[in-house]
């Protein structure tokens, strides 16, 4: 479902050139659990942007779907992120002004679904993700568990065909972690293809495959998973 | 030198209260090499801003060289710790619009250093570092590793008692990432104390004692290699 | 210290540089303003500083009380300045000045009339200080007919030569000796003469008014003795008064007192009927006028700063963990704002240079830029920005300095409710003040067109003036009138001792059925039987004046509406009016005619009753009403008639229409300047709205990006960020219609003749408000709208 080829990506700030990424190549077919590990600096996040469709690589190509996206525009790369990603975020990201069922809401919003249909999905994401009950509140009225929960619930409301997360249990401690992992790991067996970014190793194991990552290149690949020992 | 009796820390949000740290008792000795770590969330660098008196506990004690210091005012701590404590960061945080020379400068500056002697202590520090060359330049025109360098060195330039560092090697690749452990390594051999916080656990194993924190809860303690 | 201060304001400036502008302009034009006022009321201050004893001289006014109102006048009687010296000790020397009318003053072939000619006594040079050029100060007016002229007029008829010892011939009849050359007379004094002539003249001519302690035409000073007090003389004067005075003028029913008013007062506080007001009104409005435009510009700096402070919480955040204390930050951000304010005196320097010219003219004043007379002005304009930046800078700097550490460290950013309402509160404020003066000021253009229309009552259009000063020329007027009719292009002629649009005497009369105790005041002019007609003047009742009747000049008088109005007179034609002959008696008139009522005065005056009478002899100026056709023509026939019959006196001429639009000019300068001012509020309004709208595009970059990674369109985003703004706008707008909806702050209850203000007004004035604040939002929020999700949510 996603192919790269030689991915890489510059950033030059005045007179220094740092190479985040250095000639990647990178899969994920559907339905895979696919975790990226690696140190801090790593390019990890760097890479998850260019999946997301957040920014363009320098070099090198990006098969989203079999199309080409690495020259796309930024309304044509929205359009695209719009009806295929879901993202989750280490800090949650939500809106603090708006209400859960608002937040979750949102893609939805974007992606001009009409009212009636908007709330009947809404309300699927957030029974899915056990937080219907707080729908009315607002994200600082809730734990930190609820909130990735939340988020998690905005994320798969659009029906993406992946869900790209970035250290979604980074700001949580272990129980609530674990808890987000769960529901991942239910999402992707329900046929939801996830891309997920972190630090530790005990999550890592969570999906099916494990890709190390290391100064910008792919350095290991191995298949993890809960078969592991 | 450094006591802290049930330190606690919480966030109050309007509605819910956050706990990040909990029934924290340590104690430190001058010339220490402590290491903090722990899963993200696990409230480390919250204990090292308030052994650093940036942050304030919710509860608790904190002593310094037998002193009270939750109590005093804001413009005796700032001395305190403008006297005694020097801090590094993952990000660096070296102000973008000032020179290397001016970075390491000011916190001279600050404690109304005369010109002279101030252009004596930068002097000495970039040769101690072997950045004379890059003294003009700014932070975006060099690279991590050496921007870190430059942040040590302006932690160093009041002669701290003690150190603070959080992730200090988390922006840099392997081998800068080395680097400065060994720095640090010299230093605390030279007698500064050093507390950091790190993930990584070959890092960890620079410190001579090591304290796990987990939910905001010291979990254990152990020794370093 | 400051050095480090110093290098990062710099470096700050460069990195956001449209902020900088945006600042650096608020700050400018706050500048400028204030920097114009300085220059104006220092010069207004300064008004006959010059005088070495000017603390000590006072000028002697009149204050004339009647049953109906309280009269001041700067005049005095001849012989007050002598007695005062003999029964005063205290007094130490007096002078009198008495203005001449114009006067032909001729040398050789170089003939001109001059303006500013006056009698003085030969003390002038001792009380006042007049630097003499040439001659001797003690001596030059102590003989009859002699003149101390300035250095212009010197130049003017003699050139390069000496003029001491040299003769001028004024008006054709007398021959005066020039015996010194004396400074012009500085700008910066309510003296405004070319020529002194001495006062014995007066008296070698046998004036009677030099002994008639009833004639008011002079102006008499007076210089005090060191150490003495006025308040000490003040109170001795009613009985001086009434030892030389007496009740003479009860019989007109006025009650007269003597006061005196400091010389280094004048220019700001004389309150006199008929002159030039004091100038402190307008000293105080335009002092306070820039000081809002200074606060506006100052509240914009700040609501920008701290909009931008986002950006620098962190090195906040650095450097208290380096070792800041909370003041030294503070001292920090007032150092830049401060840095900066310095950086905007520059360029409002640049710009008062190239303003004052314009706004001389609005203050009529002559103002220049001029550090080496007045370097005092300097160091004002380094004070007003250092206070500038002070005031500036301290908001943003107490905010910034509050930055917790921690905080910062954790990207956890505190934004407080409590300043967003702060700051809406002051943009609010300042489209209110915009909103207001935008409808204000439509209102007044409106109003300047249609006073445009409004019909004088008099056709003002194609007529000459030629003023008349002379006795010579007055005996044989008569004559030469007759002989102008004749001319081919003269349709009228008239003659007339007050220009219409000009300052109209008033005086007390008393009308049938009135008591002495009971005058009236009216408008007082004097013409001849061409004035009515030539001027297209509608008689409503009995008729005019009449060559062919000739008791007119004597007895007859001519009403307008008003006055028939006021005194209740259904049948006017017939009824008597007593006047005052001016020596304590009174004659009296009979109303032959009434007149439709016209304006006199300016329009901005209202009419007032009018009194008409015929008396031969007294007129002041030749009116020509010409065809419109081959005016050039008829010029040159007139101008030769003219030189025919007085060859010793230059033709100089006016047009009614240009004289009488005069103050209509005036009025139009000032709107125009006026409407600078509303641009310049406009332009602080939008630029305090361009700082709101930086401060939401900074505090919402998160939630932006968020919105963006999930698919959000831009112009969902532009409106979304600037609904807030807009709201306020509206609400400001709201309330300027409000505003002059109370009677008491809208300025048609208040003036007279002032139109109404119509609904097209509020609704043109809202547009141009919301589409200055539209355009202003626009860059911020396109800026906003088209920037990376990826720099702004920061997966790191």
């Amino acid at each position: 479902m996603i192919k790269t080829r030689k991915l890489t990506k510059v950033y030059t700030t005045e007179e220094v050139e740092t190479t985040a990424l250095n000639k990647v190549d990178f899969e994920v077919r559907e339905k895979e659990f696919v975790s990226i590990m690696g140190p801090s600096g790593c390019g990890k996040s760097t890479l998850l942007n260019l999946l997301g469709l957040l920014d363009n690589p320098s070099d090198g190509e990006y098969f989203f779907l079999d199309t080409e996206v690495s020259g796309y525009s930024e309304r044509q790369r929205s359009n695209l992120r719009k009806h295929n990603i879901g993202f989750v975020f280490q800090s949650f990201n939500l809106i603090d002004e708006l209400t859960v069922f608002e937040n979750v809401e949102l893609p939805l919003l974007y992606q001009k679904v009409g009212a009636r249909e908007r709330k009947e999905r809404v309300e699927a994401a957030l029974e899915k993700m056990q937080i219907m009950h707080r729908r009315n509140h607002f994200p600082q009225q809730l734990s930190g568990g609820q909130q990735q929960r939340v988020a998690v619930a905005r994320a798969v409301v659009g029906e993406p065909k992946i869900i790209l997360a970035d250290e979604p249990t980074g700001n949580l401690d272990s129980r609530h972690g674990e808890e987000v992992m769960d529901m991942l790991s239910d999402l992707n067996e329900q046929g939801t293809t996830i891309v997920m970014v972190t630090h530790s190793p005990a999550y890592a194991e969570y999906g099916n495959r494990v890709v190390h990552l290391f100064d910008g290149q792919v350095v290991t690949e191995n298949m993890g998973g809960r078969f592991h020992v | 030198m450094i006591k802290l009796t049930d330190i606690e820390k919480y966030y109050e949000n309007k509605f819910i209260k956050t706990w990040v740290l909990r029934q924290i008792n340590l104690e430190i000795e001058e010339g220490e090499f402590l290491t903090i770590m722990g899963p993200s969330g696990a409230g480390k660098s919250t204990l090292l801003h308030i052994l650093g008196m940036l942050d304030e506990p919710s509860g608790g004690e904190y002593q310094f060289d037998g002193q009270e210091v939750t109590r005093l005012k804001e413009k005796d701590r700032t001395r305190l710790h403008q006297h005694h404590i020097g801090f590094i960061f993952q990000a660096y945080h070296l102000i973008d619009e000032l020179t290397v020379f001016e970075n390491l400068e000011t916190p001279l500056l600050y404690k109304k250093v005369r010109a002279p002697e101030r252009k004596s202590l930068v002097a000495d520090m970039l040769d101690r570092f072997n950045i004379v060359a890059k003294k003009d330049l700014f932070p975006h025109q060099l690279s991590g590793g050496q921007q870190q360098l430059v942040a040590v060195a302006r932690a160093l330039i009041i002669r701290p008692r003690m150190i603070l560092a959080d992730e200090p090697t988390g922006n840099l690749n392997s081998k800068q990432g080395f680097e400065i452990m060994d720095l640090l390594k010299q230093l605390n051999q030279e007698g500064t104390t050093i507390v950091q916080v790190t993930h990584d656990e070959k890092k960890a194993g620079y410190g001579k004692r090591i304290i796990h924190l987990l939910d905001g809860w010291m979990e254990k303690e152990e020794a370093g290699k | 210290m400051f050095q480090n201060y110093f290098k990062i304001a710099l470096r700050n400036l460069m990195k956001n540089r449209v902020y900088s502008v945006v600042n650096i302009l608020s700050l400018v034009i706050g500048l400028v303003c204030g920097m114009l006022i300085i220059v104006y009321v220092l010069d207004e201050i300064s008004y006959d500083r010059f005088h070495d004893r000017a603390g000590r001289i006072y000028r002697l006014g009149r204050k004339t009380e009647t049953a109906e109102q309280v009269v001041l006048e700067p005049l005095s009687c001849a012989p007050a300045a002598r007695a005062l010296m003999t029964d005063f000790p205290d007094i130490e020397n007096a002078v009198r000045i008495r203005n001449t009318g114009n006067i032909a003053v001729r040398y050789g072939d170089k003939m001109f009339y001059e303006k500013h000619v006056a009698y003085a006594d030969a003390p002038v040079f001792d009380v006042f200080t007049f630097p003499m050029i040439e001659g001797d100060p003690g001596t030059a007016l102590t003989r009859p007919y002699s003149a101390v002229i300035t250095e212009d007029m010197a130049s003017k008829y003699f050139g390069i030569e000496n003029p001491v010892g040299k003769i001028l011939r004024f008006n054709n009849q007398h021959d005066y000796m020039v015996t010194g050359v004396m400074q012009n007379v500085p700008d910066n004094s309510h003296f405004e003469f070319d020529m002194l002539c001495s006062m014995e003249t007066l008296a070698a001519q046998k004036d009677p008014d030099l002994d008639n302690w009833l004639s008011f035409g002079y102006f008499t000073y007076v210089l005090l003795k060191e150490n003495a007090a006025p308040e000490d003389i003040q109170k001795k004067l009613p009985a001086f008064v009434r030892h030389y005075i007496g009740d003479d003028f009860k019989v007109q029913g006025k009650s007269i007192h003597f006061f005196l008013h400091p010389l280094l007062k004048i220019q700001l506080y004389s309150h006199l009927e008929g002159y030039p007001p004091g100038r402190i009104v307008q000293v105080c409005f335009l002092s306070m006028f820039a000081l809002c435009i200074i606060l506006a510009g100052c509240m914009n700096f700040m609501n920008l700063a701290v909009a931008r402070s986002v950006n620098r919480n962190r090195e906040v955040g650095i450097r208290k963990v380096i070792g800041a204390n909370r003041k030294q930050l503070m001292v920090q951000f007032t150092a830049e704002a401060v840095i900066l304010s310095l950086i905007s005196m520059v360029v409002a320097m640049i710009l008062v240079k190239w303003f004052l010219p314009a706004f001389s003219t609005v203050v009529r004043q002559q103002l220049t830029l001029d550090f080496t007379a007045r370097p005092e002005l300097l160091l004002y304009f380094i004070g007003l920005s250092l206070i500038v930046g002070i005031v500036s800078g301290s908001y943003p700097a107490f905010y910034l300095s509050r930055v917790h550490p921690a905080d910062i460290l954790k990207g956890r950013f505190t934004a407080g409710a409590r300043k967003v309402r702060l700051r809406n509160a002051l943009v609010l404020f300042q489209f209110f003040t915009s909103a207001v003066f935008i409808i204000q000021a439509s209102v007044f253009g409106i109003q300047l067109e249609h006073l445009r229309d409004i019909d004088p009552g008099f056709d003002k259009n194609n007529v000459l003036v030629v003023p008349v000063s002379e006795e010579n020329i007055r005996q044989s007027m008569d004559v030469f009138k007759k002989e102008l009719r004749k001319e081919a292009g003269v349709t009228c002629v008239a003659a007339t001792s007050t220009l219409p649009g000009w300052y109209i005497p008033r005086e007390m009369k008393i009308p049938q059925g009135y008591t002495a105790e009971q005058m009236q005041i009216m408008d007082d002019i004097n013409v001849d039987h061409g004035f009515i007609p030539a001027m297209g003047i509608e008689i409503i009742a009995g008729r005019n004046f009449s060559e062919d009747i000739t008791t007119d000049p004597e007895q007859s008088v001519i009403i307008n509406e008003t006055a028939a109005q006021k005194f209740g007179w259904e049948q006017p034609v017939g009824k008597t009016i007593q006047y005052s002959t001016g020596s304590g008696q009174f004659a009296t008139g009979t109303v032959c005619g009434v007149v439709r009522d016209f304006h006199l005065a300016s329009l901005y005056r209202v009419i007032e009753p009018l009194f008409i009478s015929n008396h031969a002899g007294r007129f002041n100026y030749l009116l020509v009403r010409f065809q419109p056709e081959n005016v050039e023509e008829t010029m040159d026939r007139i101008r030769h008639r003219w030189l025919a019959r007085y060859p010793d006196h230059p033709f100089e001429y006016s047009f009614l229409d240009d004289s009488y639009d005069y103050y209509f000019q005036v009025v139009e300068k000032v709107m125009h300047i006026f409407s600078y001012f509303i641009f310049l509020t406009i332009f602080i309004a939008c630029l305090g709205i361009f700082a709101l709208a930086a401060y939401n595009a900074e505090r919402r970059v998160k939630e932006i990006g968020i919105r963006k990674v999930l698919g959000a369109p831009s112009l969902h985003l532009v409106l979304m960020l600037n609904r807030e703004i807009m709201l306020l706008v509206c609400i400001a707008m709201a309330a300027a219609v409000a505003f002059f909806q109370i009677p008491f702050l809208n300025p048609s209850t208040v003036m007279p003749y002032f139109t109404d203000f119509k609904p097209v007004v509020y609704l043109k004035s809202t547009l141009i408000v919301i589409l200055m604040a539209l355009v202003t939002i626009s860059y911020q929020s396109i800026r906003a709208a088209a920037m990376n999700p990826v720099d702004s949510i920061r997966i790191e």
